[in-house]
Formats: C-alpha cells, structure tokens, sequence
C-alpha cells in the first residue's frame, strides 16, 4: 500500500526507531554509547531573513522506495534544493545536551583505586530553484511539477482539497487515511502545497534533506497534518538561526527539572523526562530549550578549507578505486546518500568480505582492492558522472548550510514531544533577543561518603547534587536507588511563556514541590541511620586527619 | 493634547520624523493595508479584519508608499497592542524601490503580512486597538524614515470566525 508523508514520514519514522542501523533509513546514530538517544521524528533547521524562510527538512523513511510520499502546506511558492544529513548529524552532536557526573569520595573509602579524600573522578560525560519543468494550465491546481535529486515533486495550488487531491491520485501521490479530515486547516485561496515522491529506479538510501525557501514572516510546523501518521510521544527537534534566542510562540517553555535526570548513566532516561515534562505541561504542549548560543558550535563543521578536495582533481583519479579513495581522504561523510551513489556506480564487488557493510568497505576500499584489478569493481568507471552526482548530493548541500551558520549568529535548539491527539496546534517559532543563552552541558556531583564499612561504592551512602541544586540523596548507596521516588518529581521546575520580548512569565511553579523532596534542607534526611550524624561524624574525621 | 495629536496622526497614518537620504532627500513612508488577496494599496481602515494565511494563521496585510529614496531598503515592523504595549508581532521585509518620477510616490507591489495568529501565549488579538510601526532602513542600516498607524483588530465574520477566536485570542 501507498503512503504519503506529511513534512517527515511519521510511519516510517517507527521503522527507524526500530531499525538497529541507523544508516539504512538515515537515522542519526550518536557515535557516545552515554548520550542521550532521542530520536526524533521531525528534524528541521530554520533561519529567517529578510523575510524570508529558509527550512531544512530531514526526511525519514525506511520503507519501499514507491510507497514514499511527502506533503507540506506552504504559504508560497517555494525554491526547493537539496539538503545534506550530516546538517542534521553535525546538528545533533554539536548541540547535543551532555549531562556531566563529577564523583567525589570523602572518608575511607575500601573500594576501587579512589581512596583518597575528595578525590573526583569525572566519570560520566553523557550526551546525555532550478526552472519549472511543467508549468500547469490554468484549470488545474498544478503550478510546477519537475524534479530534483532522487525527487519527483509537484507545487499546487491549496484552493481546493478535491482538485488537489484529484491531482495527486492522477499522479500517484497517494494519500494516506485521515488527511482529508486535517487538511483543511491549509486549504485556502493563495496557499500552496508541495508534493514530493521519489523518482522512478530511487530508493529509501536515495532519500536527503529538502531546502525550502518561501516568504514568510514566521516559521511554522504544520503539525496538526502530520497527525495522520504520527506515533505517540513524537519527537519534534528545531534549531532556530537568527540574531537571537528562538522562542515557541504559542507553545508553553518548560524549564527540566535536574533532579529527575539519571546522572549517572549520562541522561539515558533524557526522552522520558521531555516526555513527562510535555504531557504535564498546559494542553500538553511544551517545548524545552537544549542549547540557545552562538552559532559557532558549527563552525567549519560541513565546510572548511580543504575538505571536499578538488573537483577536477578528482574527476582525473584513473580507476574507481582511486576515486572513492581520494573522497575519504578529502573529508566526504559516510552517509547513506554518499553509499547509495557509490553503490549505484560501484556495487561492492563478489570478492569482498562476505557481509560487509558499505560503512566499512568503502572508506577502506584501498585495502580491500589491493592486487585487485580495480575493473573488478566496475567496468563502466565514469568519473565525470560520479563527481556531479556527488557535486549536487553533498559539496553543494554543505557549503550552502555551512553558509548559514556564518551568516546568523545564534542558534537555538527545541526539543518536545507529541502524541497524535495532542497535534492540535501548529507550533509557530519567533525570537526574542533578550533571553538569556541556555548551555547544552550539565554538571552534576555525587559525593560518597565512605566508613570502614564501605567495600562496594554502589553500596555507599551518597548524595547527588545537581546543577540547579537540588540535592538527591542515596543513603543505601547507589545501588538501591535515592530515598525519594524520582518518578513523583515534576518533569519540570517550572513552565513558562517565553514573550518576543522581555523576561519569561512563568505559569507553572513547580519549584516549592520539589524543594519539598530534594531541596538542600531535605538533605539531611538523606536516611535513617547513615544520613546526617554520620555526614558530620566523617567531615570531622576528615578535618582532623588534615589538621 | 499631546495625546489629541498622536491620536489624530496615528489614525491619518501621517510619516513621523522623515529623514533626508545619502543624497539629502526627504523620505518619506506612507503606511497602508492591501486587498484580501495582498494586492494594491488601501489606506488602514480602522478596523481591519484579520486575513487568514496560508499556513493557518492570519494577519494584516501591510502596504507601502515610499517617497525620496531608491534602491534596496529594509522594512522593519513592530505590531504593539495599544492598551498594553504587549509586542504582537515583528517582522522585516527587503524592498526594492524603483526610480520614480521626482515627486512621484513607489508602492510596494506585494504587501506584507504583518503576522498576528496564533498570538504568543495570553495575549489576545481579537478587538484590541494595535499599534503598527514601520521603520526604513537603508542598505547600511541608517533609519530612514518611520511611521505608526493605528487599527482595531477584527476577526473575520465567515467561516474562519470560529478558528479566529480559538487561535487569536491568547
């Protein structure tokens, strides 16, 4: 059955979610087993000038190439380009949010190498266009349909749901169940939509990013349309590019609460607490704030002098193996679009290693070829072919992107999640530059507090205190867990509307409920029996073997 | 009287502090509103009801009329809610002025969509007099000229009322 997809395909979202490699639907696959997976299920980078909005959009799919299809209601006609992944990768490792445990050891400590006083260990990073093809006739709701890339596209007119989708069945973009009824919302006189399905011979590993540019003054996420083919708790990552900190400007800010954060794992529950941070929050829509700051984090991140080589220099490589060999040694990323190209002109030969991954073989395709006739790879090498289809797919994609980011100075990464029946308003994002910057690193200490009786560290008595200085306390150690239940914390210390200009007004203060749990003066009620007395017995234990 | 005076020239849609261009001439900025469909150029009415856009939203469209300066300038718009200084909406726009006759007016041939719904979390649209501001800026980022006009905002009385309310009002 044919599906068509709303801004990212959400059905398909679910296959990647699943799939253990990430590369085969082009998921983004953290390289730090400790950071945070948050997969998200719509990944889109915004930048705004001159009234005009830039979107790129990383579409996610992994099933059958002619089941594939994506719409979108825009309020213009759009310019449409090609996007890269590793936008979106760089995008995700270099904003990521990292939850940092710092552990400290006081007393006698009978375990591990760490026996000294306040000695810290930092264990734990964590991180956490191109001319119309066809231009229509006036009867018809079509304005362009062409393609590019692996895509075949059409931009209608939204006047009418019936003509447009008329047009649609006519030209095989089918519709999925359940978008005549959310459609409407985009259905008007001088809107537009755009249509895209892959090309005729493409497959899911041809998919990339689209680049949209359309007038518009605010950019905005047709959720309510995406709805159809959403899974619950869906992820919804945007990274704003402006002059100042983005901002939801009809959803509600929340604020995550530290404490409910598994520091010691890195942050590895990080999706459940956005999740419960979401649902808690007024309509169940909230978005948090992981990283507001210079742009720079990008800096040379897709371009940079020197990478990509040359493209003639290329071109005049004498054999396959010489070509794909000089992509590596010139910075090309092992993304699935760079594979599917290499794989269409070069298919790994039979004499590799049985099983082998285009990852792995590829990158290293010199040893793998060594006292080989590279003709056994392909003999129709055609590097003039190979360079431009590289050229539009990846050189072109990342310096365009990378231009971006010199251009607007900060950027702002949001983050929520959403279950279908929550998709009942359109996010739209705005900027206010009075907005304090929010750093994507956290920082966290555990303190042990060691006795002769401390053999295990998990077993230790311990006290967590996090960044925004609540204080968690483990008086069983680790082990058996804190003597509060995480799970009955709010999600988020506070929920807040961010304004476009000015301070936030907060709505929802969850501050005094927590303090109640975990605030510095609950402390010393760390346990029955080690807590407080015995966290003043070791202190001065530990004064007078100093003194 | 001070308030008498602003009042009237925010309703005439009256320039305020023209300023000269590079080449000493006066600029001046005539601020107005745009057929439903953004096209042409009509004077604010004083109540101007929201457009639905595109992207299910609605706005007022925003038209200009400029005088004594040419080439490639900046629109920067404010959108204010009278009663509380509350910012509804900003937004900029490149224009490009052509040449026209000395003492002839350019007018924009698009308008703009001053973007008001969804309104940032409880702040209310519907019924409430807003203060539009446009400033020019020239390609170096000199003010050139700037201009307010006053409107009560209206949501349409058709089929998109009932959508209005849910998304205009806060």
């Amino acid at each position: 059955m044919n599906r068509l997809t709303t801004w990212t395909l959400l059905g398909a979202g679910a296959l990647c979610l699943a799939a253990p490699a990430a590369e085969a639907c082009g998921c983004f696959a953290p390289p730090d087993p400790t950071v945070p997976v948050v997969q998200a299920g719509e990944r889109i980078l915004f930048s705004m000038k001159d009234g005009v909005v830039t979107a790129h959009v990383q579409i996610q799919y992994a099933g059958d190439a002619q089941d594939f299809g994506w719409l979108l209601p825009l309020p213009s006609v759009p310019t449409l380009q090609l996007g890269t992944d590793e936008v979106f990768t760089t995008l995700v490792n270099r904003t990521q949010p990292k939850y940092r445990l710092t552990r400290q050891f006081e007393g006698e400590c009978g375990f591990g190498p760490l026996r000294s006083f306040g000695l810290s260990e930092n264990t734990s990073v964590a991180s956490a266009g191109a001319p119309p093809a066809q231009d229509a006739d006036s009867s018809s709701p079509l304005v362009i349909q062409d393609s590019i890339g692996p895509y075949d596209y059409a931009v209608l007119k939204a006047d009418s749901k019936d003509e447009m989708f008329q047009w649609l069945t006519d030209n095989r973009y089918f519709i999925p169940v359940g978008t005549d009824q959310t459609v409407g919302n985009y259905i008007r006189p001088g809107a537009f939509f755009l249509a895209l399905k892959l090309k005729s011979g493409k497959s899911a590993g041809d998919l990339q990013p689209v680049v949209l540019q359309y007038p518009s003054q605010l950019p905005m996420i047709p959720i309510i349309l995406t709805s159809v083919a959403a899974q619950p708790n869906m992820g919804v990552q945007v990274w704003m590019l402006g002059t100042g900190r983005a901002i939801p400007r009809n959803f509600h800010h929340a604020v995550v609460n530290d404490a409910v954060i598994d520091w010691q794992t890195g942050g590895q529950n990080y999706n459940d607490v956005i999740i419960r941070a979401a649902k808690s929050a007024p309509e169940k829509h909230a978005f948090v704030t992981e990283y507001a700051g210079v742009s720079s984090v990008m800096a040379n991140a897709l371009d940079r002098p020197g990478r990509f080589g040359q493209k003639d220099v290329l071109v005049s490589q004498p054999d396959v193996v010489a070509f794909i060999d000089y992509l590596f040694r010139n910075g090309f990323p092992t993304s699935s679009q760079v594979l599917t190209i290499l794989g269409r002109y070069a298919p790994i030969p039979s004499w590799a290693p049985a099983g082998i991954s285009p990852q792995v073989f590829y990158p290293n395709i010199r040893s793998f070829a060594r006292n080989r006739d590279p003709s056994t790879l392909t003999n129709d090498y055609r590097p003039i072919e190979m360079a431009a289809d590289l050229w539009t797919a990846i050189v072109e994609p990342s310096k365009a992107a990378q231009q971006l980011f010199t251009e607007n100075p900060i950027l702002t990464r949001m983050y929520t999640t959403l279950s279908p029946e929550d998709m009942n308003k359109d996010p739209v994002f705005s900027f206010n530059p009075d907005l304090h910057m929010v750093p994507f690193e956290h920082s966290a200490t555990l303190t042990y507090f060691c006795s002769d009786q401390s053999t295990q560290q998990g077993d230790t008595p311990a006290v967590l205190r996090t960044e925004q200085g609540w204080v968690v306390s483990y008086p069983g150690g680790t082990n058996k867990g804190p003597s509060v239940t995480l799970d009955d914390l709010p999600a988020a210390v506070r929920y807040e509307v961010l304004p476009e200009e000015g301070v936030p007004d907060v709505t929802i203060d969850n501050k005094g409920t927590i303090h109640k749990l975990v605030g510095p003066a609950s402390a010393c009620a760390v346990a029955p029996g080690v807590p407080a007395v015995a966290l003043l017995a070791l202190a001065l234990v530990r004064r007078r073997r100093r003194g | 009287m001070m308030r008498l005076a602003l009042a009237l020239c925010l309703t005439a849609a009256c320039g305020i502090s023209p300023r000269p261009d590079a080449g000493g001439l006066e600029v001046e900025l005539e601020l107005g509103s745009a057929a439903p469909a953004g096209t042409g150029f009509t004077p604010m009415p004083a109540e101007a009801t929201l457009v639905p856009g595109a992207q299910g939203g609605f706005h007022v469209w925003l038209s200009y009329k400029v005088k004594g300066t040419e080439g490639a300038v900046k629109a920067a718009h404010t959108v204010r809610r009278e009663g509380d200084g509350k910012l509804l909406s900003r937004g900029e726009r490149r224009l490009e002025v052509a040449a026209v006759e000395e003492g002839g007016w350019w007018q924009s041939d698009g308008a703009t969509p001053a973007f008001l719904c969804p309104t940032p979390l409880g702040v209310s649209v519907i019924d409430v007099s807003a203060i539009f501001e446009v400033t020019l800026f020239s390609e170096d980022a000199r003010e050139l000229v700037k201009q307010q006009v006053k409107t009560q905002l209206k949501c349409p009385t058709d089929g998109q009322a009932d959508f209005c309310q849910r998304i205009c009002k806060g």
